[in-house]
């Protein structure tokens, strides 16, 4: 396991006091907290706050952390003055080694198997499991089965429980909407004397890069040239199922807003998808295009700022 | 340590439910009086005066998750999580209406 610079993921020096470093921590907590950050890989990014906080928040962890790192820097230091011989690796190796103990003498040793990709998140304090899964739209849309994986009791009491990596294959239905929840009965584990417990799964749809989601509509914001724009035209237009062909009506205006019916997320009642035009000019200018708009400024007295009881000119 | 019994089955998961305040309480690990402190502060409406008949919704529940969540990574109190999940529904609406303006 290789080592990791925790000063680094709190943003301070090595030097920071305990106090520095708890307001760090408390700071970026909140900021990536996953119930709060909106943020790509926050989730990622609080685990590993949480981690080098439990480590650099204990001055009897953060000095044993501080001994592996000096011996890091005095290695890299010989590997400079005396090129990279193979003592130094052996010696870098080691320190990773101690790195390794370190941070299992502190979380355990499943603590590397939850970081495994696909690992949900969860609140596991009661008898159920609350976790919380990102579902793309394609996803959503098609109802996919997701892989993932949760720490569950397996035996024990109290203080005193044991805990297993249970991988789960779960079924995400079609249509399922962010935030929804979605339960998995008897999955949670099960402890002696103690009824199954539940999966409680919210889920949490990731961003689309053109594809807006309101409730069960989708929008995209289609662009459009001024010609397709003025003369009408049939275009081809993304749909989460794939491309259909649209029909743009005779003098569209910017923002003009067409609906593909039943093309949003499946349900009792489907959702639509909005279709909203976008007209855009060409960025590169040329002699014949400079022309064109130049004959079209001549041929209309056309004032789009009227009702602003602005004149032309 | 990775279950390999359940690879390969897939779990149906059901997406139509809700809980009875003594099943939330359970379900969570706490005292039905915390889930009754979430109430009185209101960040989970209720319909009915008798609690115990009450049954709520995967909001609710989302919510109330997010409150014990917030207490216990970050330390807020009941009315710190409180303001932290109303100025995040106002940040979700004030989202929408901006992707609402920018369409």
């Amino acid at each position: 396991m290789a080592y990791k610079n925790y000063y680094a993921v709190l943003g301070l020096e090595r030097s920071a006091t305990q106090d520095e470093i708890k307001r760090a921590y408390r700071k970026l907590a909140r900021k990536f907290h996953p119930d709060v950050s909106k943020e790509a890989g926050a989730e990622d990014k609080f685990k590993e706050l949480g981690e080098a906080y439990e480590v650099l928040g204990t001055p009897e962890t953060r000095a044993q952390y501080d001994q592996i790192g000096e011996r890091i820097n005095q290695q890299q230091a010989y590997r400079t003055d005396a090129g990279a011989g193979q003592q130094g690796f052996y010696q870098a190796g080691n320190a990773d080694v101690d790195f390794e103990e370190l941070i299992n003498s502190i979380f355990g040793k499943h603590y590397q198997q939850q970081a495994n990709q696909g690992y949900a998140p969860a609140y596991d304090k009661g008898r159920d499991i609350h976790a919380q899964i990102e579902v793309s739209l394609e996803d959503s849309l098609k109802g996919v089965d997701k892989t993932f994986q949760l720490k569950v009791p397996k035996s024990g009491s109290g203080h005193n429980i044991d805990y297993e990596i249970r991988t789960i294959k779960v079924k995400i239905p079609k249509g399922v909407q962010d935030k929804q929840q979605i339960r998995l009965k008897g999955q949670g584990g099960n402890l002696p004397g103690q009824p199954p417990a539940d999966i409680y799964l919210q889920i949490n749809l990731l961003p689309h890069p053109w594809f807006k989601l309101q409730d069960k509509d989708i929008y995209l914001e289609l662009p459009v040239t001024p010609w397709e724009a003025a003369l009408g035209a049939s275009v081809k237009v993304p749909t989460l199922e794939g491309v259909v062909n649209l029909t743009i009506p005779k003098s569209s205006q910017s923002g003009k807003k067409m609906r593909l019916k039943g093309r949003g997320l499946p349900g009792p009642v489907p959702g639509d998808q909005y279709v909203i035009l976008d007209i855009v000019i060409p960025p590169i200018e040329n002699d014949q295009l400079t022309k064109l708009y130049q004959d079209m400024a001549n041929a209309t007295t056309f004032n789009p700022r009227e009702k602003l009881g602005m004149a032309n000119g | 340590m990775v279950n390999r019994d359940g690879e390969g089955r897939t779990i149906i998961s059901e997406e139509s439910f809700s809980l009875s305040l003594d099943e939330l309480a359970t379900s969570f690990g706490v005292s039905q009086t915390v889930i009754i402190e979430i109430i009185d502060e209101a960040i989970v409406p209720v319909a009915e005066t008798d609690l115990s008949v009450c049954s709520f919704s995967h909001d609710d529940i989302r919510r109330i998750r997010m409150v014990l969540q917030l207490q216990n990574d970050l330390g807020l109190n009941l009315s710190g999580a409180a303001l932290a999940i109303e100025l995040l529904d106002e940040i979700d609406r004030l989202h929408k209406i901006i992707e609402a303006d920018h369409r």
